[in-house]
């Protein structure tokens, strides 16, 4: 590996934005593939920060600011790798807090860790529409989808949003997982969502089982 | 209690912050107003603000003068008298009175027969409040339970009814909306015997909160309202989690749920002068090597400490606390070093209305030995909180020069005047080793968990007046029919 690709992954782990953002530059100007720097460089900074994680050596603090460094070296390397036609995607995931909720904590920790293990995390944000996400399904053609809901009142919304998809013929193209305080596995069950996690580190790995399923 | 008892305004002496200290999170709270400002997804409450001189931009952000929030906290009433069911007084928040309750809507019960975590059920709502009618230390009850066994859309209804016929103690409750709350307030107007009665004596206490960070939803708002217009009382608790939706930092998470509760406030009484809200918050930090809210931690009991001295010695408001509940995953050691310490430092606290005892799991799990178990420890720390008299009857010198050096005081008449004053404990064990090996060896669990078996098996409740109940069931079925 160059040590360019090596400086960068070491930048994103320690948190130096600044560094991050210029050697994917410097990276992609030597004529670097786009894919290479993403893949080689930011994802697996990523994938090593969710190892380290795992065995306790990294804090949540961190994989968000990660997370964060990741999507702005993104979108340097963005458009040179939407001019290629033959790039590879990675599983691509929606999340969103649905309708009425303005509960976002939950779902943000799970969209920084769900970068971790290399998924694509598209995050609508809180008090989404149903007809938002079934738009963002239509245009991004994910795998799987996370709606999160706080609230008792706004539960429902869940259940909407899976109608929704059914609907518009949408849903055996996606897995659907529901997470949030008052969620059960009943309730998922009960709605007919693929999966839910009672918190972010069980959700992550949900997301990827559903995502594998569906590979 | 009496009311006519002496108030000692802090029992134990304990301060965790100075008055200037205290000062400094007030004017903390009163800048974010001024600079940053709340979200108020309220058009009446945006109007209220906007008439009071708060600055409204960006259709739904508030920036609030230090005057307009000064001005309501002045009228608030320093005191909410909460009544059994029956209308008796049974709660003075004021002061350092401490009353202690259960918690609300768990989605997990540890099943009080085989001891496995399964879904909440509405039975679990019926069982805790029977058990804490039984309980002689756990003053109020909240659902404890979060039913899954029936629609969520009128579980709140469910909910409260399964409170008013287990329990004649004052409830606690949450309502998911403002039609909920409509159906709960017509219930308890229907058993207090109409509007003003239930004003003037409720028995019923609503938990609101607002959205951290530096939010007011539309629902919980238009709930808030309603509460104000019936002449009840509620709290506005925040529960930010530090590190995730407050700075992770003690000082400024207070200073922040500070300013969410004073914004809240300022609503409350520009809406009407003089509704009673209790002031308080519940703030811990993210544990960030699991992302987990916690629920016992040092820096969590520093904040409700906080909040109750800001209470007591800032603003002269009742305040809500939290004690006796549980990060552990079961009724064990954990639990109980946990719910010890979180009950012994609120009664230090003084804080009024004290919730979540027998929560375990960070608040997702109840458990009923829990309940039981902490209902002895409230009784303890009680007793340690009340001290001791000394007066010459309790310095006991004509005793000593009567008995004199070398003998007991077994048989004197001074130790048959105040032995039953020693206190005892309900199920902690204090006997040999011999008997308690005959008694199949007891642990506090195992009798935690008789007490409640036989509490929901045998205690009856006093039962509502006849023909109440089908009132009661007729505004529940009412809910449901339009599901």
């Amino acid at each position: 590996m160059s040590d360019l690709l090596k400086s960068l992954q070491e930048a994103i782990l320690t948190i130096d934005e600044e560094t991050a953002l210029k050697v994917t530059q410097e990276l992609l100007d030597s004529g670097m593939e786009p894919e290479e720097i993403l893949e080689s460089g930011m994802t697996e900074a990523l994938l090593e920060l969710g190892r380290r994680w795992n065995c306790g050596e990294a804090f949540l603090p961190e994989v968000v600011a990660a997370a964060g460094i990741f999507e702005r070296c993104s979108a340097i390397v963005e458009p040179a790798l939407m001019a290629k036609a033959d790039r590879k995607v990675s599983d691509k995931a929606i999340i969103a807090t649905v309708k009425g909720d303005l509960h976002d904590l939950g779902k943000n920790i799970v969209g920084a860790m769900m970068k971790t293990v290399g998924l694509e995390v598209h995050d609508l944000g809180k008090n989404v529409p149903t007809e938002k996400i079934i738009e963002a399904v239509k245009e991004l053609q994910p795998k799987l989808i996370g709606l999160s809901a706080l609230l008792t009142t706004t539960m429902p919304e869940q259940e909407n949003v899976i109608k929704a998809l059914e609907e518009a013929g949408l849903r055996s193209a996606v897995k659907v997982m529901v997470g949030g305080a008052p969620v059960t596995q009943e309730w998922a069950d009960r709605i007919g969502a693929d999966g839910y996690a009672p918190n972010a580190p069980e959700a992550v790995r949900v997301a990827l089982e559903l995502t594998q399923v569906a590979a | 209690m009496a009311r006519a008892e002496e108030v000692n305004p802090n029992p134990s002496g304990f301060r965790l912050l100075s008055d200037s200290q205290l000062e400094q999170i007030h004017l903390a709270s009163l800048e974010i107003l001024r600079r940053t400002g709340v979200r108020v997804h309220d058009a009446e409450a945006l109007e209220l603000l906007a008439a009071a001189g708060c600055v409204v931009t960006d259709g739904d952000l508030v920036r609030m003068p230090p005057g307009v929030v000064e001005e309501a906290l002045d009228k608030a009433p320093s005191r909410i008298v909460l009544c059994s069911r029956t209308g008796e007084p049974a709660m003075y928040l004021e002061a350092y009175r401490s009353y202690f309750g259960t918690g609300s809507d768990l989605p997990n019960t540890l099943d009080l027969e085989t001891g496995e975590r399964r879904p909440s059920v509405l039975a679990d709502v019926e069982q805790t409040a029977r058990l804490v009618d039984s309980l002689p230390n756990v003053e109020f009850v909240m659902s404890m339970a979060q039913a899954s066994d029936v629609p969520a859309a009128t579980s709140d209804r469910k909910s409260f009814l399964a409170m008013l016929t287990n329990t004649i103690k004052p409830i606690v409750f949450t309502a998911w909306d403002e039609h909920g709350l409509a159906d709960i307030i017509a219930m308890a107007q229907t058993v207090a015997g109409g509007r003003d009665e239930l004003a003037l004596s409720p028995f019923l206490f609503a938990y609101l909160e607002p959205t951290s960070p530096l939010q007011h939803s539309d629902v919980v708002m238009r709930k808030m309202m309603m509460m104000i217009d019936h002449g009840l009382p509620f709290v506005y608790a925040p529960g930010p989690v530090e590190g995730a939706s407050a700075p992770i930092t003690s000082a400024g998470s207070l200073a922040m749920a500070n300013a969410e509760i004073l914004s809240g406030m300022a609503i409350a009484q520009l809406k009407k002068p003089g509704t009673p809200v209790l002031f308080g918050s519940g703030s811990g930090p993210l544990d960030m090597r699991t992302a987990l809210a916690t629920y016992s931690s040092p820096e969590f009991m520093h904040h409700c400490m906080a909040m109750a001295e800001l209470g007591h010695y800032r603003y002269n408001l009742p305040v809500w606390g939290f004690s006796g509940c549980s990060d552990s995953k079961l009724a064990d050691h954990q639990a109980s070093i946990e719910s010890t310490i979180w009950i012994l430092w609120t009664a230090l606290s003084g804080a009024n209305l004290v919730h979540d005892l027998g929560y375990v799991e960070s608040g997702l799990t109840c458990s009923y030995e829990m309940i039981v178990l902490c209902d002895e420890i409230v009784s303890y720390v009680r007793r340690l909180m009340d001290g001791f008299q000394i007066t010459p009857e309790t310095l006991a010198l004509d005793a000593i020069d009567e008995v004199g050096p070398g003998n007991d005081y077994l048989g004197h008449a001074h130790t048959r005047r105040h032995f039953r004053q020693v206190w005892q404990p309900r199920l902690l064990d204090r006997n040999t080793y011999q008997s308690w090996e005959a008694a199949d060896k007891p642990t506090a669990f195992g009798t935690a968990r008789e007490i409640a078996q036989q509490a929901i098996e045998e205690h009856q409740c006093d039962p509502l007046p006849g023909g109440m109940l089908e009132e009661l069931q007729a505004i529940v079925a009412k809910a449901d029919a339009k599901l």
